[in-house]
């Protein structure tokens, strides 16, 4: 798995990485069907590698909105983030460029917190 | 797909988008593909191929380069004279007093130049110009310059402005998202005088229509000059559910007559195409 920082070479292959969630988080739907996602914090490497291992990471919640929900539904580990767009086109009648943006901007941010990673 | 852009019209190749769109500029990039950067603008004085060419060159960062005028046969639809190096081409268009320079990151490939300038046309800011961009369309009015141009995906924002008016267009998406629920009246009560930063009032046209107005200031009305002050507002919003879009309009300053009033927002649409 790419870490989220490596930036790829163009945005043809950014478009192309498949966001796969990471094992360590926990979902829920909230009762308005939106998705809750509890993650463990993310930490540089190094500090990572001090810490002893018994030592549980403090855990942070994120509710998600219903766009963003809507996306998380469809990351399954096959598509893509070009093809989730292309979802996202389709049910919001979006702009192609407008929804690619959204969705890669969505994708940005939940890898840097570390509750995914590009394929 | 045509953009029509501050007065210029240009086709955009095949495989191409906007990437930037500002006032007398437009990039165009694509996968695999050199950026196009077109830079425009009415003449000051007339051009000189040789004076200005030169320093166009220069400032494109290819002044080894030089202009040369440029008359193959499909150059005959352009509206005016076209001078060329590798890289760059200048069209001084003969009747409306412009001048565009479109500068290729490298040598275009076969066919992708005369896409480009085969499509040009020039409105100059003294008539009614039509905008084309990413799924909106409209016209402004004549002497109404482009302020300010934010393309955020779910908000497009274009100010205008004619002296002491302005005019916003605001295009809002997706609308069933924002309402999450709620109707388009109840929706615009809690989020126009945020929008719009001030207290507006509110009237029902329709299911799908709003009209919006404010008065102006005891203040204004004696010295409107005076800065920091609230104009007159008017405008209309409307949600249009088949495109799933919230289309905002408003006029600040002093207002149109309203014959130019309902002409821009009889204008100003969605671009069926971009429907799914």
């Amino acid at each position: 798995m790419k870490s989220m920082q490596s930036s790829p070479h163009s945005k043809h292959e950014a478009m192309a990485g498949i966001p796969v969630p990471h094992a360590d988080i926990r979902i829920q739907l909230t009762d308005q069907g939106l998705v809750r996602i509890s993650y463990p914090i993310s930490l540089k490497p190094w500090i990572a590698r001090l810490l002893p291992n018994r030592i549980s990471l403090p855990i942070r919640t994120l509710e998600l909105d219903t766009m963003g929900s809507f996306v998380w539904q469809h990351i399954d580990g096959k598509t893509s983030v070009l093809e989730l767009s292309e979802i996202v086109t389709k049910k919001y009648a979006c702009h192609p460029s407008e929804a690619e943006h959204s969705v890669a901007a969505f994708v940005r941010q939940l890898g840097r917190r570390g509750i995914l990673g590009l394929r | 797909m045509m953009l029509l852009w501050d007065g210029l019209q240009v086709e955009i190749p095949k495989g191409m988008e906007p990437a930037a769109l500002d006032r007398g500029f437009i990039r165009l990039t694509g996968s695999n593909m050199p950026t196009v950067s077109l830079r425009f603008g009415s003449e000051k004085c007339r051009f000189d191929p040789h004076r200005d060419g030169r320093r166009i060159l220069r400032a494109a960062g290819i002044a080894q380069e030089a202009l040369r005028m440029c008359d193959e046969t499909w150059t005959k639809q352009i509206p005016g004279d076209l001078y060329r190096s590798n890289r760059l081409w200048v069209v001084q268009f003969s009747e409306s007093r412009a001048v565009l320079a479109v500068l290729f990151s490298a040598p275009p490939p076969a066919g992708m130049a005369e896409t480009i300038l085969a499509s040009l046309a020039w409105t100059p800011a003294e008539a009614w110009r039509r905008w084309r961009c990413y799924d909106i369309t409209f016209e402004t009015p004549p002497d109404y310059l482009l302020k300010t141009a934010v393309f955020q995906p779910g908000r497009f924002l274009l100010k205008f402005t004619n002296g002491r008016s302005e005019l916003t267009f605001d295009r809002l998406a997706p609308a069933n998202v924002l309402l999450t629920g709620m109707t388009f009246m109840p929706w615009c009560e809690q989020n126009m005088s945020r929008n719009l930063g001030r207290t507006i009032e509110m009237h029902r046209g329709s299911n799908t229509e709003v009209d919006m107005g404010a008065r102006p200031s005891p203040l204004y009305r004696l010295l409107p000059w005076l800065p920091g002050q609230s104009p007159p507002l008017q405008g209309k919003a409307r949600h249009i559910p088949e495109e799933n879009k919230i289309l905002i309009l408003a006029e600040q300053g002093p207002l149109l007559p309203a014959e130019m009033s309902s002409r821009l927002h009889e204008k100003y649409a969605i671009i069926p195409s971009f429907k799914t």
